[in-house]
């Protein structure tokens, strides 16, 4: 039996320095540059991003990931608006709902841990704001 | 100026082909656990415990994958599983698109359970799915007692907590009771197995939980 080996080739080296932000940042731009494609000449300004408390992200390691990951792509130089989405869950026992700060799954109304959680995992790309250029006038967005 | 909707999950592409991952390993009835833990938490060593108590009761495969060496792999392969290792780069954590490659060279037909070892990590590998059908969280005692709350991610998604290195705790500060208080805060219900894999304690307890689960699949 030998060892198969494969190997991640693309991004690997920029990626060594804030990995958790990185990686969303890059995944990131590549979905700013699939609706910059959509609108031919168009400048990117801004884009708006939902992020859950639960996925302890950064926001300023974000944007700064986000800034190089941009670098030389149609994201390149754009505004990068972070909202974050509090943890929220329901208890299953009284049915209260609650909003908490730290990952903690207690409804502290009855103190069950028998509970569902609503929000706070989001790691969305809400909206990009667009500037048409000259030469692509979309009918949608007059 | 225009604002384009979107409302994309940002890591949408990934969970396509995660997506296409779970298809292949359930259609080939495998259940499939990714193992995520610190470095020296123990992955492979609880792998190495686990193996051999697997013969002859339940086939199955290794994934690998590190940011670099085949070193855990070979350890793997000395009882004779069939293994598979993926290296990262300074990749931390192991991506669908490289478990997706890594099945097409793996006998799928002849195993029941593929165990991957994601790269030591605590967060990274916690936000991305490889088309797993758990997560296992492996801890151990001289990371300290208060983890569950710090990565809540891993915590409140994993199925079943491994805390390695409990003949350690007479040795260290770590309270057993406050960190299944920090983990039952995060995730009320999910089994937890305290086990040595240097003495073996408690291992077996968490083997049986592991071939029951794929007995009920």
């Amino acid at each position: 039996m030998f060892i198969r080996a494969f190997r991640r080739v693309a991004g690997a080296d920029r990626s060594a320095a804030f990995m958790h932000e990185y990686a969303i940042a890059e995944a990131l731009v590549e979905q700013i540059e699939r609706v910059a494609r959509e609108h031919p000449g168009c400048t990117v300004r801004s884009a708006v991003v939902a992020i859950g408390g639960l996925r302890r992200i950064v926001p300023d390691i974000l944007r700064f990931g986000f800034e190089i990951a941009a670098a030389d792509s149609a994201a390149a130089g754009a505004d990068l608006v972070i909202e974050h989405v509090p943890i929220r869950f329901r208890c299953n026992g009284c049915n209260a709902e609650s909003v908490v700060d730290e990952a903690i799954y207690l409804c502290p109304a009855c103190g069950s841990g028998d509970v569902t959680a609503l929000s706070g995992d989001e790691l969305m790309l809400k909206s990009v704001d667009i500037e048409d250029g000259q030469d692509s006038g979309s009918p949608e967005h007059p | 100026m225009a604002k384009i909707p979107v409302l994309q999950n940002i890591l949408e592409a990934n969970e396509a082909i995660a997506g296409q991952v779970r298809q292949r390993l359930e259609r080939a009835g495998i259940i499939a656990y990714n193992f995520i833990g610190a470095p020296g938490a123990g992955k492979t060593s609880l792998l190495e415990q686990t193996l051999p108590r697997l013969r002859d009761r339940l086939p199955a495969a290794v994934i690998e994958a590190d940011c670099a060496t085949a070193r855990d792999a070979e350890r793997i392969k000395a009882f004779g599983v069939e293994v598979v290792q993926i290296n990262t780069g300074s990749g931390c954590h192991v991506p669908a698109h490289l478990v997706l490659l890594a099945l097409d060279s793996l006998p799928l037909e002849r195993i029941r359970l593929l165990a991957i070892e994601n790269v030591g990590n605590l967060i990274c590998p916690a936000e991305l799915d490889i088309g797993e059908s758990g997560k296992i969280a492996v801890i151990s005692v001289t990371e300290g007692d208060d983890k569950p709350q710090k990565y809540p991610m891993l915590f409140r998604q994993c199925c079943a907590v491994v805390l390695n290195k409990v003949d350690l705790i007479p040795h260290t500060d770590f309270r057993r009771e406050r960190f299944e208080n920090d983990l039952r805060a995060v995730n009320a219900g999910v089994p937890l197995f305290g086990i040595s894999c240097r003495t073996g304690e408690g291992v077996d307890a968490w083997v049986e939980w592991l071939i029951g689960q794929t007995a009920r699949e």
